[in-house]
């Protein structure tokens, strides 16, 4: 299972489109905002069957940003052990928000949008490689 | 005939030798008399009259030898004997004074030399002190460092001419008055603090930099050096010594105007930077995906929804341009000039603007302008006033009469705009980074666009200004503007 947390609605149709044509995973969770997609994880913690291993994070979005999603989704105390992959995907190419992110160990890497073909090939791989 | 030589070489001799022991005495009585002041007289007159009477006995001798008179001289050589024997005495009692008296005489002459080197010594102090007098009055009149002499109260004792050319006063008008009265009232209690600590011994001198105010009312900015002078354990008077350092200050302050200015800038451009990237990137990024997706897909449902949202995307890009374009105007200050306003203009415009959101909301505001006008680009502080108004408004709570303070004060230099509301509140915890950020918005359902504060916050800081906010959830928002206080008022 995959996320897409982005307040985008075209960026979310052509993702959601990108990751059921590569065929690596069922079910696509939308989230528009930070706040609706901590409130899904928090509810979620003891359910590891309900959440989703791949998330693609965006990081400008109103009411509760990117960076804010992941300082509270660190602090869940998710069961068992939630193996989960986060890429950040964002307009952003500024040296300040590339750095932030490696402030962060549970992101795995930084894509800058627009999307490409490869780029979303390159992140489905990531969670063959990690199955 | 050999006897009457004998005999005559004998009486001759005894004659000599009484004539030597008579002359003796005369010349000590002669000394002692030539004397203004003698000790031990006793014993000179002692020592004559045995030497006198030893010169009788041979007197006696040599007449024995034509008259028979035996007797006489058997007597005269007994008295001899006993003057003698007195003088013995007298002198072994007088021994130990002479010691002394010839210890007292050294030491006398030592004191002496003493007296006569002190003496001197004086007399080259006495030259130093004149001297330096002289250096002192040289150096205090010539010197380019203000000196003065200040009392312990703080009047003027002595300054000069350095001193009367920085603060273009007269001496004679300086020496009526006191520092306390040309002092800054800014810098006064540090001043009065330090002379404190030096009339309680705390220091021994004090360093500051201070304002004094010129006779033409302007301000002078001097680096004070001062020390105190003590005399018989009270203290007489400051010596306070000054430079001028206004230049240095007003460059310095031009420095440090023009770095704050710099990193001003530099945290404008950093914020110009990241609107870009996510606002207009953001948007420029989705056409493109959108285009590339059209292209390929087959599902008309995705073609439709996609389509429906280039208009929107569009838009999107052209009104964060517009804003942008917006933002720079203030920041670059085109076309507002500073002009008299009056808050309550500003008020009653921003009361038209939201025409039918006030009657709906109907709120009760307490409206107090303790300050009337300010010198500020009239359409930003309409603005302000909207936006401050329309947010105060806009989220209120719903089962609360909206309850709105707008007011003006001054406050540390500054006129303080407020605008207080019971409405919903922020949470500062969340979003407390985030008040005055681009389209950072706080709560579902208001539509809100996140540039109202956004423009604000940057129509205040063009002008100088600053903007803060304390919030509660639930309880209501204050924002406080700090307007520059324009020296007109």
């Amino acid at each position: 299972m995959a996320g897409i947390i982005d307040d985008d609605q075209v960026y979310q149709l052509v993702m959601k489109r990108a990751i059921e044509q590569s065929g690596m995973v069922k079910d696509v969770l939308q989230f528009y905002d930070g706040e609706e997609a901590i409130n899904y994880f928090r509810e979620k913690q003891q359910s590891p069957e309900a959440l989703p291993g791949l998330i693609f994070l965006d990081i400008n979005m109103p009411y509760m940003d990117g960076w804010q999603f992941l300082d509270e989704f660190i602090k869940i105390p998710f069961k068992g052990n939630y193996k989960r992959i986060i890429y950040i995907v964002s307009s952003s190419s500024t040296t300040e928000d590339l750095n932030k992110a490696k402030e962060y160990e549970v992101v795995s890497g930084y894509h800058v949008k627009p999307i490409t073909k490869d780029m979303v090939d390159q992140m489905m791989r990531s969670i063959g490689d990690a199955a | 005939m050999k006897d009457v030589l004998n005999s005559s070489a004998f009486i001759l001799s005894d004659l000599l030798i009484w004539l030597a022991f008579m002359a003796i005495p005369f010349i000590i009585i002669r000394f002692i008399k030539r004397q203004p002041e003698i000790r031990f007289a006793r014993l000179y007159y002692l020592f004559a009259s045995f030497i006198l009477a030893c010169g009788v006995t041979y007197l006696l001798d040599a007449l024995t030898y034509w008259f028979p008179i035996q007797p006489l001289s058997a007597l005269l050589r007994a008295i001899t004997a006993i003057i003698s024997w007195i003088a013995v005495f007298y002198l072994i009692r007088q021994l130990p004074y002479a010691d002394r008296a010839l210890k007292a005489r050294e030491s006398l002459e030592f004191e002496v030399k003493a007296f006569k080197e002190a003496a001197s010594s004086q007399q080259v102090k006495n030259i130093l002190a004149q001297e330096s007098r002289q250096l002192f009055k040289n150096v205090f009149d010539h010197s380019p460092v203000g000196i003065a002499l200040v009392s312990p109260e703080g009047r003027w004792l002595n300054v000069n001419q350095s001193i009367c050319e920085m603060l273009g006063y007269g001496k004679d008008e300086l020496l009526k008055s006191s520092f306390q009265a040309i002092t800054h009232p800014d810098d006064l209690a540090v001043d009065m603090a330090f002379v404190g600590q030096m009339l309680n011994k705390e220091r021994e001198t004090y360093q500051m930099e201070k304002r004094y105010i010129r006779k033409d009312g302007s301000y002078m900015w001097a680096l004070l050096s001062v020390s105190l002078t003590w005399q018989e354990g009270r203290p007489a008077f400051f010596i306070s010594q000054l430079t001028d350092i206004t230049l240095r200050k007003s460059l310095q302050m031009e420095v440090e105007q023009k770095n704050t200015e710099l990193e001003n800038h530099l945290i404008r451009i950093n914020e110009f930077n990241r609107i870009v990237a996510h606002n207009l990137r953001g948007p420029a990024s989705s056409l493109i995906n959108m285009s590339d997706y059209l292209e390929k897909s087959r599902s008309e449902a995705d073609r439709d929804f996609l389509l429906s949202r280039v208009k929107d995307t569009s838009l999107l890009i052209i009104n964060t341009l517009n804003d942008l374009t917006q933002l720079l105007e203030i920041q670059l200050r085109h076309e507002q000039q500073s002009a008299v306003c009056l808050f309550r203009d500003a008020y009653e415009h921003s009361l038209h603007m939201l025409g039918e959101e006030y009657k709906t909301a109907s709120p009760v505001i307490d409206v107090k302008f303790e300050v009337k006008e300010v010198l500020f680009p009239k359409a930003y502080l309409d603005s302000i006033f909207y936006n401050l108004l329309s947010n105060a408004i806009k989220y209120r709570r719903k089962d609360k009469t909206p309850v709105i303070f707008i007011g003006t004060t001054v406050m540390n230099g500054h006129v303080v705009l407020t605008v207080k509301d019971n409405g919903i509140g922020i949470d500062m915890q969340k979003h407390g980074d985030d008040i005055f950020k681009y389209k950072k918005v706080f709560h579902k359902g208001y539509h809100s666009n996140g540039v109202g504060l956004f423009l604000t916050r940057s129509q205040v800081e063009a002008s100088n200004g600053k903007i803060e906010v304390e919030s509660a959830v639930s309880e209501g928002t204050v924002f406080r503007v700090y307007l520059p206080k324009n020296h007109i008022l």
